[in-house]
């Protein structure tokens, strides 16, 4: 049946006092005598990029339906010839109440306006009202990049790292940690992607800031629960950031002036309505800081800059086809003194085409090449090298979205890629007559793939599941020399027995797992439910690193015959409440987690430039749990959300040799076990152009091996450590404050938002470490090293042109 | 004060140290062995502590074994009987007893209370002899750029043997320098009856010999993997500049000395644990396994090394030309002999040129 297409703009006005506008009503379709099963077909987009908006729900009240929109921002609805309510809402963006008459098949585009650009009285925070109690997603929290920007800003920079943090089960082991953890995963257990391409160290400054440009980001979900299995790859979650697309429309700027960095972003149509660009970039002046402002010798010697620059170009080549092109870039250069050096970049490249070939089938397929590089650079006057390490990863991905009818929707796919990482290579500088060897540890090199499908079937109207399937199969590649150890002893160097060639492209190790998933949604009131899961996961590399968090200097290992890839189950269950009218949303979640195959090291670990990885680490076993409340209040002057979390993260090493066993063999806390986690987060709006914002975090210190006795060694006294983890730093707390004034003018320039922010309001010197060290003239003892151990004041101004 | 806060921030970027009280449990007393003997003559010293607690500062005393029978017995079954010294816990071999190439040796103790312990056997390997020294100052920035100490880097140079793994350690030995006093300022004492801090000009002595024990030197050691078959230099020790030491000459004796595999592992262990910064690059911290075994008691830990080593020692001459910043020395107002440690007549092997 042809369809007739109507398309609609509806255009949200300024306005000061409602929370949703109400519409003139708007009939749909051509008359040609339709009474029954009129297709209708919603999109709901963002008026100023025009953006689809996925997941926004649409509530028809005459008939108590709601739906969400999928990845292409449309929801599909079989009405009768009749008139109908739609209640359009999306999170960070303002709601609007459309009245429609159903005549005829039709299209009808939403226009929805981003909340905080110009409807001010109310924040709306969390995805549509109902979605965590009618969706089988566990786990799936999205942020809009409206909701963090109403977070105190950390360090006067927007965070969204930072930002997931404050949700329950995510949790970071210190204040300069770039990596974090999930349910009780390590921080390589997280796969942080970009437009679809996987970044392998998205951090600034060692992990001070996160190396994404808040203005460049549209959405950000984390899956920590029941991941999807369009997803895998990685044990414990998924991050997935979109990539802001440029507006089709028109022209515009904004730019962030901040206390250590500022960014400057720019979108608008090239082709009206056919190709759109956006570009946004950010740099530090942390290093001009360095240099003018202070006598420290050590901090004058000093250097640290950074930037990352992003862009997107979307070509729609029709309403049911975009292709898009998007880039990241994120560098870092820091030294403690001249002459030594420390880089480190990343670069992905992505294209996508999103595709909608009926109302019943979309695509979506991602190309991707993303890089990771590390180098180290030492020029002490002689004998000078450098060392590079670093990761590429390049795949292809894509999926089938089936939408059956209203109860079942089928998702297939597949995707392959190919992985290669240099683990570490030492460079001479001959030049300046370097007595330095040079030495390259074997490059790797893997193919994983993966095919896919999932299965959501509303059973009825209180029960739901969602179930489906990963399949991964994964080959680790020559060329390489491989040793072979004599059996029934520990490997080391010492019981190499042979070593064994294998040519390019030999398959040296292969695995394949099967990865199923399920979730079950049970409604248990008009506004309660209950959902249970299950989820596997496999991850076929680790994060070879001997510090309890994420540095540029940790490399990856690909899974060989030694190293057997990580699996992870998961088992959760959650109960879901909405009261007061959607104003509060509370959960409580629970999980088990056995994780197999993740790595420990052995006492005094040699790990960098090292040949025989196999012969410095121990596998282990793990296993995490938890309980995790929340309650969210998401309307009204006052917003915010209270989550608590109670978790264990614990490891066990057992080994036929004596000289393997971790702890003899029991469970001990793993480095980032931080049992009780509580995050406060406030956000008050005093007026039109006054918002006070608040977020406390408190947690247990993380755990810390302690030495069981002192002794002397020549002149010095050192520490004796037998079993690790048994101790624990000082509990963990700190408040920020900010105030967010905005600047209405009538002149553009003018008009913006300064934001002041106090970090660490009471000055506590949070340990990131305890040490032990005999320091000269000083008897041993402990020391106490912290990230931010002051008030930390900062200012930055935002506006938009 | 923009300015200040500035500051204050980048100071908090980049983070603060301080010490930190906490509670251990009641520490053990675990036997500690820490010696080495080389090829060079005797004697050579063995020091045998109990740990303790590590706690604050004034608790968890570690206290030496006294009165223990101490031996060192190599693989053909020669025996060297240690004497206590005048130092509690301290026990030497005799003059004439070195370590011979080839051969493998191990301690044995027996402690006043009767427990036995014994040491994993250890073997000397050769060292190649150091070819030269190069000298270079080096500045260590302070607060105050006026006030920036200083100091003379070594660089050892030598050629490393390429059929073999090569662990090396360096050790300062015995210093001597010229030490020079005014004793024409020389006052009298404060408390002298007739004239208080009167001037007393002494005719003798404004030049001595200082013979020094340099402490509190980092642990000193390399392993050939980065440059093993190579001519080399590596700098293997600093030595600060105190205003004294570099005014004319200073000699010191630079011990370059083979170690084992594992010996170098428990150092490096060591010298990780005394260099940790608590920072994101710092490994956790790591049982520093050592080679004392309890011949009573297998599950029962004990702590340090016994090593053996070879060695090949060489003065080194400094002389002020060779730095290119002094430090400003305080005067000495009197008679160079009154300075501990000083004689008037050089070393009988003084040869600066």
């Amino acid at each position: 049946m042809k369809k007739i297409i109507l398309q609609l703009f509806l255009i949200v006005l300024f306005s000061h006092m409602l929370l949703s506008q109400e519409m003139e009503r708007v009939s749909i379709g051509k008359d040609i005598g339709q009474v029954k099963d009129i297709d209708i077909r919603v999109r709901v987009v963002d008026e100023i990029t025009a953006e689809s908006l996925v997941g926004a729900t649409i509530i028809i009240e005459e008939l108590n339906l709601v739906e969400s929109t999928n990845v292409n921002g449309t929801v599909e609805f079989k009405l009768d010839r009749a008139e109908y309510t739609l209640k359009v809402s999306y999170l960070g963006y303002g709601s609007i109440t459309i009245p429609i008459t159903a005549i005829g098949d039709g299209r009808l585009t939403v226009r929805l306006l981003e909340e905080g650009i110009q409807l001010d009285n109310i924040t709306i925070y969390g995805r549509d009202p109902d979605r965590n109690i009618r969706s089988t997603d566990m786990g799936a929290v999205s942020i809009s990049m409206a909701a963090i920007k109403e977070l105190p800003p950390f360090m006067g920079e927007i965070d969204i790292i930072k930002a997931m943090t404050t949700l329950p089960g995510v949790s970071q082991v210190g204040e300069a940690s770039a990596g974090f953890n999930v349910r009780g995963g390590g921080p390589d257990q997280n796969l942080i992607m970009f437009a679809g391409a996987p970044i392998y160290n998205p951090s600034h400054l060692f992990g001070l800031f996160t190396a994404f440009n808040p203005s460049s980001i549209r959405n950000v979900t984390l899956y920590k629960a029941v991941i999807p299995a369009k997803f895998g790859g990685r044990g414990s979650s998924i991050l997935d950031i979109s990539a802001k697309k440029g507006n089709f429309g028109g022209w515009s700027a904004d730019g962030i002036l901040g206390t250590f960095s500022s960014s400057v972003n720019v979108e608008g149509p090239i082709i009206k309505d056919k190709l759109s660009l956006y570009m946004g970039g950010r740099m530090s002046y942390v290093n001009w800081m360095l240099k003018s402002i202070t006598s420290n010798p050590e901090l004058r010697n000093s250097r640290a800059n950074f930037y990352d620059l992003n862009g997107t170009l979307s070509y729609a080549i029709n309403n049911n086809n975009i292709v898009s092109y998007s880039f990241y870039d994120s560098y870092d250069d820091f030294s403690f003194s001249a002459d030594n050096n420390v880089e480190w970049a990343n670069r992905s490249h992505s294209l996508k085409w999103e595709a909608t070939f009926s109302s019943k089938l979309e695509a979506d397929i991602v190309a991707y090449h993303t890089d990771y590089d590390y180098t180290l650079l030492d020029s002490a006057g002689f004998n000078n090298f450098s060392i590079n390490s670093g990761v590429q990863d390049q795949g292809i991905k894509g999926f089938l979205l089936y939408k059956l009818n209203d109860k079942h929707t089928l998702t297939f796919g597949g995707d392959t890629k190919w992985l290669s990482v240099n683990p570490g290579e030492r460079i001479p500088d001959l030049e300046s007559g370097s007595a330095i060897l040079p030495k390259t540890v074997q490059s790797e090199q893997a193919n994983e793939s993966a095919i896919h499908f999932q299965h959501e079937f509303d059973i009825s109207s209180n029960i739901a599941i969602s179930y489906g399937a990963r399949y991964n199969m994964y080959r680790y590649l020559g060329p390489r020399r491989v040793n072979e150890y004599e059996p029934f002893r520990p490997l080391n160097t010492g019981s190499i027995i042979n070593t064994i060639e294998y040519g390019s492209g030999d398959v040296i190790a292969s695995y394949n797992g099967f990865a199923p998933r399920a979730s079950l949604r049970l409604t248990t009131g008009p506004k309660s439910s209950l959902k249970i899961g299950y989820n596997k996961m496999f991850q076929f590399m680790h994060l070879i690193s001997n510090t309890a968090t994420i540095a540029p200097t940790d490399f990856w290992k690909m899974a060989d015959q030694y190293f057997l890839p990580q699996e992870v189950d998961q088992y959760s269950i959650g109960l879901y409440k909405n009261l007061k009218g959607n104003i509060y949303e509370t959960s409580i979640e629970a999980y088990y987690k056995d994780i197999r195959n993740v790595i420990e090291y052995k006492d005094g670990a040699e790990l960098i430039l090292q040949d025989n990885l196999e012969t410095q680490l121990v596998p282990g076993t793990g296993r995490a749990y938890g309980v995790e409340l929340f309650l969210r209040k998401n309307v009204g002057r006052l917003t915010g959300w209270v989550g608590y979390t109670y978790s264990r993260s614990l490891r066990r090493v057992i080994s036929p040799f004596e000289e393997e066993i971790i702890n003899n063999g029991d469970w001990f806390a793993s480095n980032f076990d931080k049992p009780h986690d509580i995050n406060v987060i406030g956000n008050y709006k005093f007026n039109t152009y006054l918002t006070f914002s608040a977020n406390f975090n408190y947690s247990t210190g993380r755990p810390v091996t302690l030495p069981e006795a002192k002794y002397n060694f020549g002149s010095r006294e050192l520490a004796f450590f037998d079993q690790r983890n048994l101790g624990r730093i000082p509990d963990f707390h700190r408040l920020d404050v900010s105030m967010t004034i905005d600047t209405k003018s009538k002149k553009k320039l003018l008009s913006g938002e300064l934001t002041l922010s106090i970090l660490n309001v009471y000055g506590r010197r949070n340990p990131f470490s305890i040490f032990f060290a005999n320091k000269e003239r000083i008897l041993p003892q402990a020391f106490r090293l912290s990230i931010i151990g002051v008030p930390v004041p900062t200012i930055s101004y935002s506006l938009k042109i | 004060m923009i300015r200040s806060i500035f500051y204050l921030m980048i100071l908090a970027l980049l983070g603060c140290i301080d010490p930190f009280e906490f509670e251990t449990e009641s520490g053990e007393l675990l036997v500690t062995v820490e010696g080495f003997i080389t090829t060079a003559p005797g004697p050579h010293f063995v020091r045998l502590s109990r740990s303790d607690r590590y706690g604050s500062v004034f608790e968890g005393v570690v206290l030496p074994i006294s009165r223990a029978n101490v031996i060192i017995r190599d693989n053909l079954g020669n025996i060297e009987f240690l004497q206590e010294t005048e130092t509690d816990g301290t026990y030497k071999t005799s003059d004439a007893f070195s370590a011979e190439l080839g051969r493998s040796y191990t301690i044995q103790i027996r402690t006043a209370g009767g427990d036995n312990y014994i040491s994993l056997p250890e073997m000397a390997h050769p060292v190649p002899e150091i070819d030269s020294f190069t000298v270079q100052t080096v500045v260590i920035p302070t607060e105050n750029s006026l006030l920036n100490s200083s100091g003379a880097q070594i660089i050892g140079h030598f050629k490393d043997p390429a059929d073999e793994k090569n662990y090396y350690q360096w050790l300062a030995g015995e210093s001597v320098y010229t030490l020079l006093t005014n004793p024409e300022l020389f006052t009298l004492p404060r408390t002298d009856p007739v004239n208080p801090l009167g001037s007393a000009p002494k005719d003798c002595c404004s030049k001595c010999f200082r013979y020094e024990t340099l402490r509190n030197m980092p642990i000193s050691i390399a392993d050939d993997i980065s440059f093993n078959g190579n001519a080399t230099r590596l700098p293997i020790m600093t030595i600060l500049d105190n205003g004294h030491r570099f005014r004319e000459i200073f000699r010191v004796d630079i011990h370059q000395m083979s170690l084992s595999e594992r010996a170098y592992r428990f150092l490096l262990l060591a010298k990780q644990q005394l260099e940790t910064q608590g920072n994101i690059f710092d490994p956790p911290p790591a049982n520093i396994r050592g080679n004392i075994l309890s011949l009573d008691d297998p599950e029962e830990v004990s702590l340090g090394y016994f090593y053996v080593s070879d060695v090949r020692t060489k003065h080194l001459y400094i002389r002020s030309s060779d730095l290119e910043l002094l430090q400003t020395p305080n005067l000495i107002p009197d008679d160079c002999r009154e300075v501990e440690d000083s004689f008037i007549d050089p070393p009988s092997d003084w040869d600066p040129n």
